[in-house]
């Protein structure tokens, strides 16, 4: 147990490194292209990769100049507002996808006997296979033409949360539910839920008793990799709505634009700070999972 | 057997997708050359683009006038091959990766689980843009191949990861103990045994990837990342510019993000329904894939 922890935080902390190592190659190109004047040459700048990864590992151990953002500010406050304002979306979306979810995947398994199968395991499968831009585009869509007394880009009041919230936990639920619908079936039929049947115990505790308390655990693995996808859809969201939280200040730290130049206002220490967050997220997301189907197993 | 609807629909939509990616831009209505028409004619009047959707365009236009319908059909068959590519790529080092780490341990199992790791510690599109803001990678004049390279690889674990599960899980048939027994050399293992027993999923898998690649294009598309190198000219207080000179559909959405500020979503929502009529033909035929080869399982 406490080798597999050592070698799962080596692991960690190797990708971190490498992390580090990506973020820290400089941006700023190293020179132009013979003869065109202006356009920049993505050559490998040696000398200036070295220097900033000293400079980067004096300011950390704490005998360089601390971490700056690019408006001067120190990195602490911006990275932690940041996340502040991501952090209440992500877990509400989160924790409405598991609950409506398992909800629609009970009604998706339960019309799956009759006729109108396609209003429910039909219906979430064509949500969840479409792509999340499509659901936020025609929302916003939707409501700067036809319900602008929602505000959209809203930075405070109750539509900065529920208007994100909504959109970040609409594919969770989709997905959740698909997960439960299946997990159900392979549940549904064996041997005990049928000794279950047999001594005459309800149909309604055999199936929330038996079959989807033990179907849960199952449903628990996705907790990580669900967390993950919405604080990936979390960026085009913030991104549409102009709304700076922790995936859109990462982006923005990228300083990728297509105009005026890339990389100027590069900010490498930012871009860590946020990647050893979102690591911690995804171990939070783990813990989580782990936890909860701990829960479930030893009932 | 029941009929398989499925599995006949995403044939169906993909066999029309593929025709019209390859005979599409030689129709007759179908602008080749991709022409900024800004004014014309109609009616007598002259008419300042974008233009309404009309006959003579039947998506509408941007608003430098390139006809919608043909800068979709025109760019179907690049988008396609950029996506088979990066699924190919993927597939081609997550496969080989899973079969050498099913035994769970070695250093193949090592590097994918670090590789894992890496990769999902951050979101994969933000992983993705990432590396692709690199200046060598930014500036090099074989962009996309470098692109169609970071987008293979940060999904390349999971494949391994999948593949890997599997392999596990079937080296504990009965059947592989009677193979290792015969003295049988790994590689014939693989080509023999692991292989034929894997591909059916390995299809299914490819179809469902196929569709996720497509979405990272068109999300890479909303944050105006493009795949291609374009061509940087200069721009306003001596700094460069790129200008986009690919027709994909990730650049066509990325083309046409500036008009989401004026609440204009005419054009960006073409190039977004064509990658959703293209996922979901990809989508119905994994499924029905899925379900034919599970079919196929019970008959025997």
């Amino acid at each position: 147990m406490f080798k597999s922890l050592l070698k799962s935080l080596a692991i960690s902390l190797s990708v971190l490194i490498v992390i580090c190592l990506i973020v820290l190659i400089p941006r700023q190109p190293a020179g132009v292209v013979p003869g065109s004047g202006l356009i920049p040459a993505g050559w490998f700048d040696w000398p200036a990769y070295r220097a900033g990864v000293s400079a980067f590992a004096h300011s950390l151990l704490g005998d360089g100049p601390p971490f700056r953002t690019r408006y001067d500010e120190p990195l602490l406050p911006v990275i932690w507002a940041a996340l502040r304002k991501s952090l209440l979306v992500l877990f509400a979306a989160l924790l409405a996808g598991f609950l409506l979810g398992t909800l629609k995947g009970i009604f998706d398994y339960k019309m799956s006997r009759g006729r109108l199968n396609f209003l429910g395991g039909g219906s979430t499968w064509l949500i969840q296979s479409a792509p999340d831009f499509l659901v936020l585009l025609l929302a916003q869509w939707f409501i700067i033409h036809h319900a602008n007394h929602i505000r959209f880009y809203a930075h405070e009041g109750i539509y900065a949360f529920i208007v994100p919230f909504i959109l970040a936990s609409i594919y969770p639920v989709f997905y959740v539910a698909r997960i439960t619908a299946a997990s159900i079936a392979t549940e549904d039929g064996r041997m005990y839920i049928r000794t279950a049947q047999a001594k005459g115990m309800p149909n309604r505790i055999v199936f929330y008793r038996h079959i989807l308390s033990n179907s849960m655990p199952r449903v628990l693995t996705h907790f990580a990799p669900l967390g993950v996808y919405i604080l990936s859809s979390l960026l085009l969201i913030e991104y549409l709505r102009n709304f700076v939280g922790a995936p859109l200040r990462m982006f923005q730290a990228f300083d990728y634009q297509k105009m005026m130049g890339t990389g100027d206002n590069y900010e490498p220490a930012l871009i860590i700070g946020l990647a050893v967050c979102f690591m911690v997220l995804v171990h939070i997301f783990e813990l989580i999972g782990y936890l909860a189907k701990k829960r479930y197993a030893s009932r | 057997m029941k009929k398989n609807i499925l599995l006949w629909t995403g044939a169906a939509l993909l066999a029309f997708l593929l025709l019209a990616a390859a005979a599409g831009p030689y129709l007759p209505f179908i602008d080749r050359n991709l022409e900024e028409v800004r004014f014309r004619m109609e009616n007598g009047h002259l008419i300042k683009a974008p233009y309404e959707i009309s006959w003579r365009s039947p998506l509408g236009s941007s608003k430098f006038g390139v006809d919608n319908l043909s800068r979709i059909v025109v760019g179907a068959r690049e988008t396609l091959a950029i996506v088979f590519g990066v699924s190919l790529l993927r597939y081609a080092l997550g496969v080989p990766l899973g079969l050498l780490a099913g035994r769970r341990k070695g250093f193949s199992h090592l590097l994918l689980v670090w590789l894992n790791r890496l990769f999902s510690s951050m979101p994969a599109l933000l992983m993705t843009v990432l590396l692709a803001a690199v200046p060598f990678f930014l500036f090099s004049p074989g962009r996309l191949y470098w692109m169609i390279g970071i987008m293979a690889l940060v999904e390349t674990g999971r494949v391994g990861y999948i593949v890997q599960q599997h392999t596990a899980a079937l080296s504990q048939e009965s059947y592989m103990e009677a193979g290792r027994a015969l003295g049988l050399r790994r590689l014939r293992m693989f080509k023999a045994y692991y292989i034929p027993a894997l591909l059916p999923d390995l299809i299914v898998n490819f179809c469902l990837d196929l569709g996720k690649v497509l979405i990272l294009i068109g999300q890479l598309g909303v944050l105006t990342v493009y795949l291609n190198p374009g061509s940087a000219e200069a721009g306003l207080n001596n700094e460069f510019e790129f200008v986009n000179t690919a027709h994909d559909w990730g650049s066509m959405i990325s083309d046409q993000i500036p008009d989401l500020n004026v609440g204009r979503f005419g054009s960006i929502l073409v190039p977004v329904f064509a990658i959703v009529y293209a996922v979901l033909a990809f989508n119905f035929l994994g499924e029905g894939l899925r379900r034919h080869f599970n079919g196929i399982g019970r008959v025997k």
